[in-house]
């Protein structure tokens, strides 16, 4: 279903719309504010403000950006006003940092010994619990912006494009996010699969 | 192109961002140096991990009182 077909439904209140519209979005607006607030408590307090502000401004979309990222950007100012206001900092910058451990390396830049061949495919990998755990503690860790990128990018498989204008990031900026986001995380996964 | 530079440009290839001779080294590189293919490999097992984790799960409250939020609105 389109967007405008799907607003179309909404505006007219019909509830199975607007169901479809939260067990679509739900799961990705707890997960792009927990990249800001951390607690999962106030991560779906976030969440439920943005459904009300979602269905108040639902007479104002215009439709210029997807509906998807009309309700992320909604709840990314949300998450970061809640941040700032239980005093925690949202960085704007990223940290600049390499995303394999540089002792990995020799001194022209060479790998030093092979990377590990890991047998088990991704299935089986998702299908452990300590790896769940690593993974998750990774996301939990990774610095505001590169959560943000890879929670829309990994995890609700969006295009760099959305993700881009959801977050209003330049297309070059939200690689170097994803790349060392993903590089943290393999680097935990690589950790529990020693 | 050395395998450091090779590793910090991997998602560049694999967003279709390298160009020119940069993305001739980087094919180059990654052609000749098992080691390079080896970490691209536990990349790409990362992601589809990553992928592949199931979603959270909806508490059932905060989806009825959206719900009742929204034909509260359309009530009036």
């Amino acid at each position: 279903m389109s967007d405008a077909e799907l607003v179309g439904r909404l505006r007219q209140g019909e509830e199975a719309a607007f169901a479809e519209l939260f067990d679509a979005h739900h799961a990705t607006i707890v997960r792009l504010a927990m990249a800001f607030v951390k607690s999962p408590s106030i991560a779906e307090e976030i969440a439920q403000d943005t459904w009300v502000a979602v269905i108040d401004s639902l007479d104002t979309f215009e439709g210029r950006a997807a509906i998807k990222t009309w309700i992320a950007r909604i709840a990314i100012n949300r998450a970061k006003t809640r941040a700032v206001r239980d005093g925690r900092q949202v960085p704007l910058e990223d940290e600049e940092q390499p995303s394999v451990d540089p002792s990995r390396f020799g001194s022209f830049g060479q790998f030093r010994s092979a990377p590990a061949k890991w047998d088990d495919t991704p299935e089986m990998l998702v299908s452990r619990g300590e790896v769940r755990e690593a993974i998750d503690h990774a996301i939990e860790d990774l610095p505001a912006p590169q959560r943000a990128v890879v929670t829309l990018r990994d995890l609700h498989g969006w295009s760099s494009e959305e993700v881009c204008n959801a977050l209003d990031l330049s297309e070059s900026n939200q690689r170097v996010l994803l790349h060392r986001g993903r590089g943290r995380l393999r680097a935990a996964l690589e950790a529990v699969l020693k | 192109m050395s395998c450091l530079q090779t590793v910090e440009a991997m998602t560049d290839a694999s967003e279709g961002a390298l160009m020119g001779w940069r993305k001739v080294r980087y094919r180059v590189h990654i052609t000749i140096c098992p080691y390079c293919r080896a970490h691209r490999r536990q990349v790409e097992t990362t992601i589809d991990t990553v992928k592949g984790l199931p979603p959270p799960t909806v508490d059932e409250s905060a989806r009825s009182e959206a719900i009742g939020a929204f034909l509260r609105k359309h009530s009036v």
